[in-house]
């Protein structure tokens, strides 16, 4: 009996012991997927989105052409900024593969739909490779997330977020 | 005026005579030489049009507002018909007397008035070949328009309509005077002198004595030249016409009684002054007849609608007195701005030369000299002016009637248009000649049978060349301007604006990639919003009076860049294929086909996008953008080449990728509308072998 007894509570000692080893090994990734680092940021810029004054609180000086700085940025990304008043766009790093920004754009896309969660939504009708479509529940503004070539020969993955209705 | 030897012979067919007139032409050498001689120096005249009018036409795209000068009757049609006109005028008289000199001289004449036909019925019948005659001459001038309209050249066919009738009254004037000159002579030879004495002496009054005063100016109005430029000005005169049939009737009348032999000249010259006794006192009737209708597209002969409309309802007669002598600059101001279109509107005018017997020297002292004094019931006032602008309101005040408000009107466009000249240059001197000489050629081989059956003439001669003439036309003709029209980026400079685009919105320019020209749009330096520069003035070239309503929409709606396709007015069926490299853009690498562009602003466009990789039909209505139809997956690669191409027919539309179909859409209603290269936002995007195939 009592080895009978015994075997149970070694089980779950086992049990317990590989539930907080995979918790330790996964947690990084559970974690990453759920709450990116510019997870914050982002939310900002989408609330600001839907906000009644938009994104002119965080709107900086003009650059060249239509496009302005833009006050904040989403760590981990790079160049941060606003064509108009009504798109800010932000380019990841730069990856030597086209591969490689395919599996990054992947990522970025569950991470955005994770630190979003329900209100916005992917509109697969819309998707093509490397280019996914984001609207949130009211569809007064969307994320488009896309992969590119740059002038350096970099591919990279960027991030727009943009007002619809005109 | 009957012959008395035929005087019993009524209703003959005619037929059979008529179909002798036509061989007597066609187996002779004067038609085939005056086509043969007509193509060089048509062609010349036609070549040195388009090449002048190209010119124009280049300028104008830098200055749009040059294009509203721009009409091709002035253009192209009133050059090249004037070489015709010179052809008609010194060689058409050897082809029209050939009808009856021939006769004359072989003494068939004799024979012919024997036959059962009245000597009016031989001549008019002559003057019916003679008729058929000048339209073969024609062929190179009419070919000319053909070229320039299959070509894409605009035509407006009131002008070319009215400017063909006065050559052709002209022509058919030269053939009664020769006919009448041939009838009175022995000889050819002597006829041909006495027809170019009339011909050139008319050429002399309107070079020595135009512009003198008194009775030499009325003398001068008597010179063809002066005749055929109311046409080539595009008015339809009814008095000019009436009075060009009257002359063509009196010749052919005269002609009639000096043709049969064996009447006493005594007796032929009491006929003949009836005729021109008659003649005189119809003329003179004609000349009474107002009525003319302006036929030009930019009005010219008109006042603005508007002031039209009021001044024909002026009741009162207006009399206007001229101090001004007739070769004045002031005077042809005046009566080519005012006064002619006066006489045009007015019921009731009358128009009095004061200085009419003096010369400019002799009115040097004359105080009064440069006044226009209008007269309207009792009131008068005087001006200086030989402006519209200040004489209308001067008249309406005189007539106590408040100026007239703007009537809204298609307001004339223009029409620049760029013409490569080769192919003209190989039709006139190499491919029309060859025809002319193989149509020759067939005619001299004809059997020499029984020439009196028209059914045989018909059929084996003149019906058969002009068959042969006219497919061989067609068939040169239209496989050289069925193809597609490629927008050729050779001639343009670099770093400048397209000349054969119109930049609406945006930045566009002319790139040199490795020696190559490229339409490039660039976005980084555009700001969203911004309209290209001189907008107005494109505005006014694409959609002339509607341009204020395209330019609020442009203004309001500038988002996205776009350029207008110069020489495209109306594509509703088609191909329009471009290529295109995405070279940078964050935001957008945008290349799209833009058509169904209307005056109101509102467009479609099948765009390609290298982030997205996809196919989208869009619609602008009122500035605002909503997709038609969306079609995913469709690889676009950012710094690599790409074809797109749009196919329309009728209310259908394909979209085509790297030459794969991708998208079908029914439109609800046909495509109509200009047509051009779209892009979006920060794009900055390579173009090139932008190319049109339209279809019927």
């Amino acid at each position: 009996m009592s080895a009978g007894l015994r075997a149970p509570r070694r089980t779950r000692a086992c049990l317990c012991v590989l539930t907080t080893l995979a918790l330790i090994n996964v947690g990084p990734i559970v974690h990453a997927a759920e709450v990116p680092s510019y997870c914050a940021e982002l939310r900002q810029v989408a609330a600001l989105a839907l906000a009644k004054d938009r994104f002119a609180s965080i709107i900086g000086p003009s650059r060249e052409g239509n496009f302005l700085d833009s006050k904040v940025t989403l760590p981990g990304w790079g160049d941060c900024s606003f064509y108009g008043t009504r798109t800010c766009t932000c380019d990841s790093e730069g990856f030597k593969t086209v591969d490689e920004s395919n599996a990054a754009h992947g990522k970025v896309l569950e991470e955005v739909k994770s630190c979003l969660r329900g209100g916005w939504t992917e509109d697969e009708s819309r998707a093509s490779p490397g280019y996914v479509v984001l609207h949130d529940e009211r569809q007064l503004a969307s994320i488009t997330i896309n992969t590119d070539l740059t002038e350096k020969g970099e591919h990279i993955v960027r991030l727009i977020l943009f007002l619809r209705s005109r | 005026m009957l012959s008395p030897e035929t005087s019993l012979a009524r209703g003959a067919p005619v037929w059979p005579l008529f179909a002798k007139e036509l061989r007597e032409i066609l187996s002779g050498r004067a038609l085939w030489t005056l086509l043969l001689l007509a193509c060089p120096l048509v062609g010349y005249s036609f070549f040195q049009a388009i090449s002048l009018y190209a010119e124009a036409s280049a300028a104008a795209a830098n200055s749009p507002v040059l294009a509203t000068s721009l009409s091709p009757l002035d253009g192209i049609l009133v050059p090249t018909f004037g070489s015709f006109y010179v052809a008609v005028t010194l060689l058409f008289p050897f082809v029209a007397i050939r009808v009856l000199g021939e006769e004359k001289q072989t003494g068939a004449l004799r024979l012919l008035v024997q036959l059962p036909y009245h000597s009016a019925t031989l001549v008019w019948v002559k003057l019916a070949a003679v008729f058929f005659a000048w339209l073969l001459c024609a062929i190179p001038v009419l070919s000319s328009a053909v070229i320039w309209w299959i070509a894409g050249g605009h035509l407006s066919a009131a002008e070319i309509v009215t400017l063909f009738l006065g050559h052709l009254l002209y022509g058919l004037l030269i053939g009664a005077v020769a006919l009448f000159a041939a009838s009175i002579t022995e000889s050819s030879g002597t006829a041909a002198i006495v027809t170019l004495a009339f011909t050139i002496g008319s050429w002399v009054l309107d070079f020595t004595i135009a512009g003198r005063p008194g009775w030499l100016e009325w003398l001068a109005h008597l010179s063809l030249t002066q005749f055929i430029r109311t046409f080539e000005q595009g008015l339809l005169s009814g008095s000019l016409v009436a009075g060009a049939v009257v002359a063509v009737c009196t010749f052919a009348a005269l002609a009639t009684v000096w043709l049969p032999p064996g009447i006493a000249v005594r007796q032929k010259l009491m006929r003949s002054a009836v005729c021109v006794g008659a003649a005189a006192v119809t003329l003179v009737v004609v000349a009474q007849i107002k009525a003319s209708i302006d036929v030009t597209e930019d009005r010219r002969n008109s006042f603005a609608l508007a002031d039209a409309k009021q001044l024909a309802g002026l009741a009162e007669p207006l009399a206007i007195t001229v101090h001004l002598a007739p070769e004045d600059p002031r005077y042809v101001d005046l009566q080519r701005n005012v006064l002619a279109k006066l006489e045009r509107v007015m019921p009731r005018i009358s128009i009095r030369l004061a200085a009419g017997r003096q010369s400019l020297a002799s009115s040097a002292g004359d105080e009064a000299y440069g006044e226009i004094e209008y007269r309207y019931g009792a009131r008068s006032d005087t001006s200086r002016s030989t402006s519209p602008r200040e004489i209308l309101p001067l008249i309406y005040e005189l007539a106590g009637v408040p100026r007239p408000a703007p009537i809204p009107s298609a307001e004339f466009p223009g029409y620049p248009f760029v013409l490569d000249g080769a192919f003209a240059v190989l039709w006139f001197v190499v491919i029309l000649p060859i025809l002319i000489v193989l149509a020759w050629w067939r005619s001299r081989r004809l059997p020499s049978g029984n020439p009196m059956f028209l059914k045989e003439v018909a059929m084996n001669s003149s019906t058969k060349t002009l068959l042969i003439i006219a497919v061989s036309v067609v068939a040169v003709l239209l496989p050289a301007f069925a193809e597609p029209v490629k927008v050729d980026l050779t001639n343009e400079t670099a770093g400048a604006e397209p000349k054969g685009m119109v930049p609406v919105v945006g930045v566009w320019r002319i790139e040199n990639d490795g020696g190559k020209k490229l339409l490039a749009v660039d976005g980084r330096q555009w700001k969203e919003g911004q309209s290209s520069a001189g907008i107005a003035d494109k505005a006014r070239a694409l959609y002339g009076e509607r341009y204020a309503e395209f330019l609020d929409r442009v203004q309001a709606y500038a988002y996205y860049p776009y350029v207008v396709a110069k020489d495209v007015e109306d594509f509703k069926n088609g191909e329009i294929t471009v290529r295109f490299e995405g070279l940078s853009g964050r935001i957008d690498q945008g290349a799209g086909i833009l058509f169904n562009l209307k005056p109101n602003g509102d467009y479609l466009t099948i765009r390609a996008n290298c982030l997205e990789n996809n196919l989208v039909l869009w619609k602008f209505e009122k500035g605002r953008r909503s997709s038609v139809q969306w079609v995913r997956n469709t690889p676009t690669a950012s710094r690599q080449w790409h074809d797109l191409k749009v196919r329309i027919a009728g209310n259908k539309v394909e979209g085509y990728l790297d030459g794969k179909l991708y998208l079908q859409h029914t439109l609800p209603e046909p495509v109509s509308g200009k047509i051009g290269l779209w892009s979006k936002a920060d794009s900055y995007m390579h173009f090139d072998d932008f190319t049109v195939a339209a279809s019927e």
